[in-house]
This record gives structure tokens, sequence and C-alpha cells, in this order.
């Protein structure tokens, strides 16, 4: 159980960190909310860069050196794969996020 | 010969990973299913759905007895004991005589008791053999080509990424509404890009892992013919003769507890006993790789008749750093979730080959020589192959009855004859369509029914129906059939896409007013 809740935090982490980076990028930002996010893009990319940072020391905290990078490197996959797909197919998803950062 | 450096290697990698792409494919696809070879085995072997014990076996009580019992007055080389853990409840004896002559049995952990049939399938070890012999065991030739198309695969990615010209750009791009090519171009930067790391080491750790097939002077101009020696050395093993005088066998439990004491905690993955019943007895344990990436598993050896520690492994520093590499291919750690990120990665091998290769054909297709046509039909066969003869496999393996001796080369038998259907019928229809246009449509409803099929039949037959294995906390038999039902599920969706648009297409010829 506890395995899950710390991998499930890495991942939470990484995914949206992951999120971000992609709505410092001009065309995801329009997908999402309809307009780019010009003003909040540095900052957004900060957290982003920030996120996955802290993903990285939580995996290596939790789960080991060996283990945490590894599974810190896989998420890529899944994470990179996830937002990929909301950006597709399902924008909207990502609409609670991106607007929380306009502010 | 090339105006840049970017043609050049947009040349490399199309040639190479045209060709080799489509080995590389069986590669990736057959090792993505090893990454869970145990969880097949438990779905394909009802027999050895047993809940895990509670407490770890005794040796002395519960195993020694059974050895002796099915041993009975045999003079034995040795006697090995596979402990049971969360991924194979079932313990796995084996013992071999003097003439070098194994058996095997799976016992039930909690009685002891001998589980029929509990071998009685091609199982796990299939994929697991297939993912690096390509059952083309003869002078190695699969070992050899899969070593080509490794050290090919790493060429093809540096070239792919020289010619990705927008790969952080691009790096969370699928355009699902585009038109084809570049649907299949976005799909195949999106699986290539985000899995990189994880292709680059899976390539290159598989290569180190197999250098013996492919550096083989490094190996002899040492050894000579010796390679076993070798092995012994790197991995710090020990050995002694029999004494050929009666023995008797200190409590192997107690050099459990020794054993787990110098691990800190690690638990023993098998037991061996050499020599049972000779006075230079000695019994091997190795370290269960449940908790750590390397594959130094930590050999201990102790005197049969005084349980006292004879040896202990100790790896030298390039045989450790192979540990680790191997562990990073072989994934013996027992983390469901890292396993599932395994899988998912491999997952997008696939999908990265298929697509690039896809995208290939579909801008190729104006030309239409036989050549490219055939091209076409066979990879369009690896593609729609892979999937269909797996399955085939699974539900052949719930169809036969588990007594029949004949079961695993009947599926065997029904993994050829599948692949081999969906390249005839590939191929049939690449040659015959100008466009070398493939049955799609047909080949996703194939999958569709066969992974049903599979999902029904292990319901039917075992009554383990996935809520049930849920419940029971069977949960290999569960997930395999969640990807079943995915799988199955993906297969349909694809069908009836195909279908409306195919009907959209006759209305509109219908429609048509006569010229």
């Amino acid at each position: 159980m506890r395995e899950l809740i710390e991998v499930g935090l890495v991942l939470a982490l990484h995914g949206v960190a992951l999120a971000l980076l992609a709505l410092t990028q001009d065309k995801h930002a329009r997908a999402v909310l309809g307009r780019a996010v010009s003003a909040g893009a540095a900052r957004c990319r900060a957290l982003g860069v920030v996120g996955l940072a802290l993903s990285l020391a939580l995996a290596v905290a939790t789960r080991g050196a060996a283990f945490g990078c590894l599974l810190w490197i896989l998420l890529w996959s899944l994470n990179g794969l996830v937002v990929a797909l909301l950006l597709a197919w399902l924008p909207r998803g990502l609409r609670p996020l991106a607007q929380r950062l306009r502010g | 010969m090339f105006g840049n450096l970017r043609q050049a290697m947009t040349w490399l990698h199309s040639i190479l990973g045209l060709w080799l792409g489509l080995v590389l494919l069986v590669v990736f696809f057959m090792g993505s299913l090893a990454v869970f070879d145990h969880e097949l085995d438990r779905w394909m072997l009802p027999a050895t759905r047993l809940s895990a014990p509670a407490t770890a076996p005794s040796l002395d009580r519960q195993v020694r007895p059974v050895v002796a019992r099915l041993t009975a007055g045999q003079a034995l080389e040795q006697w090995y004991v596979e402990l049971p853990d969360a991924r194979v409840p079932a313990l796995r004896l084996q013992v071999w005589d003097r003439d070098d002559k194994g058996t095997n049995w799976f016992l039930d952990p909690r009685d002891g008791r001998v589980l029929a049939h509990a071998d009685a399938t091609l199982g796990g070890e299939f994929f697991y053999r297939f993912h690096y012999t390509l059952q083309l065991e003869a002078g190695q030739l699969g070992l050899r080509l899969v070593g080509v198309a490794a050290m090919a695969g790493l060429l093809v990615i540096v070239a792919g990424l020289v010619i990705h010209a927008r790969l952080v750009k691009d790096f969370f791009t699928f355009r699902p509404t585009k038109a084809l090519p570049r649907r299949l171009l976005d799909l195949h930067n999106l699986s290539g890009v985000l899995p990189l790391p994880f292709h680059i080491v899976i390539l290159f750790t598989g290569l180190v892992l197999s250098f013996p097939g492919y550096l083989p002077s490094a190996l002899t101009s040492v050894y000579g013919e010796e390679t076993a020696a070798f092995w012994e050395e790197s991995r710090s093993l020990w050995s002694r003769p029999p004494a050929e005088a009666p023995g008797r066998l200190a409590s192997l439990d107690a050099m459990v507890v020794e054993a787990e004491r110098r691990w800190q905690g690690g638990a023993p993955a098998f037991v061996r006993v050499w020599h049972p019943g000779d006075a230079h007895a000695y019994v091997e344990m190795r370290r269960s790789l449940a908790d750590r990436v390397s594959v130094d598993a930590e050999a201990l050896y102790f005197d049969g008749a005084s349980g006292a520690l004879l040896h202990a492994s100790q790896r030298q520093p390039a045989a450790s750093v192979f540990g680790v590499l191997a562990g990073l291919h072989l994934v013996h750690f027992q983390q469901p979730l890292m396993r599932g990120l395994y899988f998912l990665a491999g997952v997008l091998g696939c999908v990265m080959l298929a697509s690039g290769m896809w995208y290939w054909l579909a801008r190729a297709r104006e030309r239409q020589a036989l050549g490219r046509r055939l091209l076409t039909g066979l990879t369009g066969g690896v593609i729609a192959g892979l999937p269909l003869a797996t399955l085939a496999v699974l539900v052949t393996n719930r169809l036969l009855p588990m007594t029949w001796s004949a079961r695993a080369d009947a599926e065997l038998a029904a993994f050829g004859l599948a692949w081999a259907g969906a390249l005839l019928v590939c191929l049939g229809a690449a040659v015959r369509s100008s466009q070398a246009q493939l049955p799609w449509r047909g080949l996703c409803g194939a999958v569709a029914v066969l992974a049903g099929a599979a999902v029904l039949g292990n319901g039917l037959s075992t009554g383990d129906w996935p809520w049930r294995a849920v419940a029971a906390g069977q949960w290999a038999v569960a997930g395999v059939d969640a990807v079943l039902v995915l799988v199955g599920l993906i297969g349909a969706g694809f069908w009836w896409r195909g279908r409306r648009r195919e009907r959209a297409e006759s209305a509109v010829v219908e429609g048509l007013p006569d010229a």
C-alpha cells in the first residue's frame, strides 16, 4: 500500500510537470485554452522543470537510487503518452491546470 | 553520394529500419510478452493458480520427504528446489541423476502434493525464448540475426535523432485528424522519442547480455573451449567432487536462516543440494532477485553434513557491472508497476517500429513495383501475424484438454498456422491490389474475435472469470484477461471504424449519377 502511494505521488508530480512543459508551447496552449500563455510561459517552464526534478528526488528518496531512477525514466513513456493523447483528443482535460496558472 | 548529413542519415534510417525493423518488431513484441512470462504461465496452467502460502515452506519438513519419495533409492547428482514467490506460487523441483538426466515436478508448497499437468503447455517460456532465438536455433541463427538487428537498431536511433528536426517542438505532438502518412509520422516520433532512453538501454543491454554469441573470441582467446570455466569464475561459483562415501544432510532450514542473516533480509530463490547422500554433499543457495536490479545472486555454499559455510560468491567489478546491465534487461525484480512500465515501453517500441515502416510504405505507395508491394504484404503480415499467432496459442491452450500429451505441440502448430495465414492473406492482397491495400478490417476483426475467445475460454474452462480472479487475488490471471479485453476492444474498434468508412464510401459510389 505504501509503495502504491509513493509511486502514485511520483507519477502525479511527473505527469503534472510534463503537462506544464507542454503548455509552454503555443500550439498546445491554444488547443487547451484557445490562446497562448505567452505571459506565463516562463513561469510555466520553470514550474515544469522544478516538478520534474522534484519527482526524480522523490522517486530516489522513496524507492532507492536504482529503482528510483529507473521508475523516473520509464514514467516519461507513460506520462508523455497520456499528455500527448489528452492534447490530441481531450484538450479540455488539461484546462483546469492551465487556468490555475493564469492568475 | 549525399548532399548533407541529414540526407545520409535519412537513407541509413530507412534502409536499416525497413529491413531489420521487421526483426526488431518481433523481438520487441515477444520481449514485451516475456516481461510477464510467469503471469502467462499462471494463465496457461490453471493447475498452478495457487494462493500464495502464508509462511515460507519448511525445506526439512515439507520438501525433503517429497524428494525422498519421488527419488526413492536413486543415486543423484543433485536436486534443486525453486522456492515459491509472489509471481510463482508453485514450488519447482528438479532432480538430476548421475547420468545427467533431469526430471521436473511442480509441487503445491502447502502440502507437497505433485501438481498434475503443470508443464503441459508452451507457457511464458516460449515467448521468452522466441524473444532472442526467433525459434531459429540452428547455428544460433536467430540469436545472431537479433544481434545484428539490435546493433542496427542503435544506429537507426542515432540517425533518427539527426533527422528529427523538431524533437522538442513536437515532443507531445499527435494529430489524429491529419492524413495517414502525417498521422503515422506523428505516432512514430511520439513512440520513438518518449521511451528513447529505454530503447537505447534495452538494445545495448540485450547485446551485452548475449556477448558470447556475438564476440565469442573474447572468451575463447582466454578460456579456449572451457567456456564453462569463464562463467564459474565470473560468477564466483564453487564446487567439489563427491567422496563416494555415505553421509548425512544437516538441517536445510537452519542454512536458510543463516543465508538470510548474511543477506540482511534477502530471501533465497533456490536451494540446490549437490551429491545428496554423499559425505561431500554441499548445499548451494542463491539470493532472490526480487528486490534488486542486478542479477548478482550472491551464491552461498554450505557443507551438507555440518551446515558450515564453505564459500560465499564475490563478483569482480566487471562482473558486477555486467550483473546490473543484465538485470536492467532481464527484469527479475518483482515490482508489478515497474514491470508494467517495461511492458508499456516495449509496446511503444512495437508501435514505433510498425508506424515507421508503415509510414515509409505509405509514402512509397506511388511506386507500384511488385517488390514494393511484396514488402508491403510482408510488413503487414508481420504486424498482424504477431498478435494473431499469440492469441491463437492462448485460445488453443484453453480449448484443448489438460490431459492431452501433445498440447504444447498443438499450441506451437496454432502459432505457426495463424502467422502463416496472416502472411498469406496480406501477401495475396498486396499482390492482387494495385494500391497494395491490405485487408486491415478483417485482420482487426480476427484479433477481436480471438481475444474474446481466449477470455471466454478461460472463464468457461476454469471458472476464473476476470471478476472472480480479482476477488480471489489471482492478479496474474486477471491481468492477462484485462490485456486481452483491451486488445479485443481495440481490434473491434478498428473493425467498426473500417466498416463505417466502407459503408460511407459505397454510399458515395451508389449515389453517383450514371455517366
